[in-house]
């Protein structure tokens, strides 16, 4: 039995730190701030990239660039948006159940979220590939503007490639750590 | 601010607890706790029930640390014997040898796997097995064997920290 006083008194006297009492709230003030930031942020681009596009048609003056980067503006976009509404919802619907029916439903998220970062990568590889293929027509076909507006385009789309590369093998190494101990959880 | 708030505050301790168990880092650890508040904070308007409040706080925190945790970590770190740390119920304890054993205690909770710590961890708070069972969605007596194998795991921990001391 004294082991088992041990255990339990021990564990029970722990206590957080008396700073992290104090500064809860405003570090929970903080991250809620930050968590609205960064939707805001996603908001104001997409506008930001529907405002420029559709001022430009609307204007009637779509440059060659316009018209270049509008057909993966039109697929990315509303992807993109899919994806992080369904990301927004997904996780804290199921953090009140039990261990065991939250770590199965996290699972299909989770495979999920692998998906779309595997979708993120093709995509991206797309972009690349479309990116080549208009400088090499407007190379044999268009003139100095379209030239340019295709350069432009690859170089965003190389960037583009090399940052989803990135974020990607970032975001997979944890979804697959998170994936594995979860697995692991409901087998034994 | 949510009038179940103060309620969740005065559950923090056991939070804290809970989220000590899965990781090691402080920084890491006012983090995790962060995050499990900031889960609680927004799932509280859909809670039906606040007499269920603990038990939900600490279904949150256990399922944000069982995604955190790598699993089992390695072995905990030997600790400098002290007959007086592991003595009789006579012994009492200095505030530096209560820190080296909850210290101890931690790191051993955290080598265990996933499965055996979640259940030690709520027994070691006080629920019993079938409010265990509940939060963690599997039988009582699976709870039971659990807890044993848990027990059975920190008990042969310390007889091997009472043999490295003699």
């Amino acid at each position: 039995m004294q082991t088992e006083e041990f255990l339990s008194e021990t564990w029970r006297r722990q206590a957080p730190p008396a700073p992290l009492i104090r500064d809860i709230e405003s570090r929970l003030a903080r991250q809620r701030c930050s968590r609205l930031l960064q939707r805001g942020g996603e908001i104001a681009l997409t506008l930001a990239a529907v405002a420029v596009f559709g001022g430009a048609a609307a204007a009637r003056g779509m440059q060659p660039v316009h018209w270049l980067l509008l057909p993966f503006f039109l697929i990315y976009l509303p992807a993109a948006w899919f994806v992080v509404l369904r990301g927004w919802r997904a996780r804290s619907e199921s953090l009140g159940e039990n261990v065991s029916n939250h770590a199965r439903q996290r699972l299909v998220q989770l495979r999920t979220g692998l998906r779309d970062l595997w979708l993120a990568r093709r995509a991206a590889t797309a972009l690349l590939l479309y990116a080549g293929v208009a400088l090499l027509l407007t190379l044999i076909l268009g003139d100095r503007a379209w030239r340019t507006a295709a350069l432009f385009m690859i170089g965003y789309a190389a960037a583009w490639w090399f940052c989803t590369q990135w974020f990607v093998n970032r975001r997979r190494r944890r979804k697959l750590r998170e994936y594995r101990a979860l697995r692991r959880l409901l087998a034994d | 601010m949510h009038p179940l708030w103060p309620n969740v505050e005065a559950r923090i301790p056991q939070l804290w607890r809970a989220v000590c168990g899965y990781e090691a880092i402080p920084a890491l650890q006012q983090e995790l706790l962060q995050e499990v508040l900031l889960a609680i904070w927004e799932a509280l308007p859909s809670l039906r029930d606040p007499d269920r409040l603990p038990a939900f706080a600490l279904r949150v925190a256990h399922n944000l640390g069982a995604s955190h945790a790598r699993g089992a970590s390695r072995q905990p770190r030997a600790l400098a014997f002290d007959e007086e740390l592991h003595g009789t119920a006579t012994h009492s304890p200095t505030a530096d040898a209560d820190d080296a054993r909850a210290r101890w205690l931690f790191e051993a909770v955290r080598a265990l796997p996933l499965n055996l710590r979640q259940a030690l961890m709520l027994q070691l708070e006080g629920y019993e097995y079938r409010e265990i069972a509940e939060m963690l969605g599997i039988s009582i007596d699976n709870v039971g064997v659990r807890v044993h194998r848990a027990r059975a795991r920190l008990k042969q921990l310390l007889d091997k920290e009472d043999r490295r001391a003699n």
